[in-house]
């Protein structure tokens, strides 16, 4: 009953906690009445392809959720880009990131407000304008990707692994489990990786991009500049794969080589961020009184050495997950064989 | 021809939404779960996918058309449906609407 417990649990993960038990003790008690009617019919214990087929009847564990969820809200222009399916999710990311992204900004602009700096309501929205502009671009691109292959293949994913959005492989084929690196995974990373690549180079031309007027006082120290091509390199890196599993799908091992390359690589630059000790100094050749804005930008400083030590982490657990991952393909390929 | 096979089968889908909420009710008049409930709609020709008839149910349930209950039938527990009151009132309209189509419908198939 591993497939039953698997595919409950990722059907769970997408159900608001109120409802979440409730609705899997109806479901699990529903296919368990299915699979032993089923083995009463043909007097014997089913075999794990028979299992996988009832598992898989029971529909995209996203799109089954989603109906259990009773959401109504989607956005749509003329045409559906986010189903009600999808639109909490894309809510939650969205939020994540502005809010994330409106945090940063604040600290930035109370630090300067602390040290006596004027802020007009046009200056304070200028950057949050910016970001909601780009992020929500780009999350909303992807979200609309998602959708259109959760529309025109919603059965296109794997009773084995439900929790992954990935090209399903037909049951008739006898392929068994052959990972695929999903062409929506693809695509979003690629475009979320070209924007990323070209929001840097607006940030590195102009720093009124992320900073609008403290722009003016505030500059990076010598640190990121140092970082910025290898920073690139990374994410040209990224956008090479996601373009090779694009036309090769099978090649999964691509993928977490270069996801373990990569963020090895950032971890390295995160480390080397952090022995820099000064991140932001005051712009001193716009003819900025030094003393009045030194503590903004110490806030600011210590706002940024937080930030990179979650970054930190993050890296670290994106890193072990990966290699995990790589023993696991290992292990598989080893048992097959 | 997979444009027209598209349309087709959207347009199908559409016809058979409605009337599928009929054959729900209709067939909630006694009580059952979700699973004996889809074997029963697939022996009378209404098959549905499982992952559309339970949250239906809920759906039902939610806008107090259905009214549940957990139960234990042959050592296991299950959710047990049934029409509410009001379900029974909204059936009974339904099928008369659902009657009056059928009868236009054929008097225009047959005109």
């Amino acid at each position: 009953m591993e497939l039953v417990d698997r595919y409950l649990k990722t059907v769970g993960s997408y159900l608001p906690k109120e409802q979440k038990e409730d609705i899997l003790r109806e479901l699990s008690e529903n296919i368990r009445s299915e699979i032993e009617d089923k083995e009463a019919e043909l007097g014997r214990p089913l075999i794990e392809v028979e299992q996988e087929a009832i598992v898989k009847r029971q529909g995209n564990p996203l799109l089954v959720a989603g109906r259990y969820r009773q959401e109504e809200r989607s956005v749509a222009f003329g045409r559906e880009w986010i189903g009600p399916e999808l639109f909490p999710f894309y809510i939650k990311v969205l939020s994540f990131n502005l809010g994330l992204a409106t945090m940063v900004i604040g600290v930035i602009q109370i630090a300067l407000l602390a040290s006596g700096h004027h802020l007009g309501l046009q200056d304070m929205m200028w950057p949050v304008l910016m970001q909601v502009l780009i992020q929500g671009g780009i999350i909303t691109a992807i979200f609309a990707m998602v959708n259109i292959d959760l529309r025109k293949y919603p059965d296109r994913w794997n009773p084995r692994r439900p929790g992954h959005l990935e090209v399903q492989l037909a049951a008739d084929e006898r392929v068994r489990c052959e990972s695929r690196v999903s062409r929506v995974e693809s695509i979003a990373q690629l475009i979320a990786l070209a924007v990323s690549v070209a929001w840097l180079q607006a940030v590195h031309g102009s720093m009124h991009t992320i900073f609008g007027p403290a722009a003016s006082v505030l500059t990076f120290s010598p640190a990121w500049r140092q970082v910025y091509w290898p920073v690139i390199l990374i994410a040209l890196a990224g956008m090479i794969q996601s373009a090779i599993n694009l036309f090769h799908p099978r090649w999964v091992r691509l993928r977490t080589w270069t996801r373990i390359g990569m963020n090895a690589a950032s971890l390295a630059i995160v480390y080397f961020l952090a022995h820099a000790h000064i991140w932001m100094m005051l712009n001193v050749s716009d003819g900025v009184e030094v003393s009045d804005h030194q503590h903004g930008v110490a806030i600011v400083n210590r706002s940024i050495l937080g930030g990179l030590s979650v970054a930190a982490v993050i890296l670290i657990v994106l890193l072990v997950l990966d290699v995990q991952r790589l023993l696991q393909e290992k292990r598989r390929e080893q048992s097959s064989s | 021809m997979p444009a027209e096979g598209g349309l087709f089968e959207n347009l199908r889908n559409e016809l058979r939404r409605g009337s599928l909420v009929l054959a729900v009710l209709t067939q909630l008049r006694e009580e059952q779960y979700g699973y004996t409930l889809r074997k029963a709609l697939a022996e009378y020709g209404m098959a549905i996918d499982e992952g559309t008839l339970y949250p239906l149910l809920r759906r039902l349930e939610t806008q107090g058309l259905l009214v549940s209950e957990w139960r234990e039938e042959e050592k296991r527990n299950k959710r047990f449906y049934r029409l509410s009151p009001e379900g029974k009132i909204i059936l009974k309209q339904l099928l008369a609407e659902w009657k009056s189509i059928d009868a236009s419908l054929n008097g225009i198939l047959k005109g």
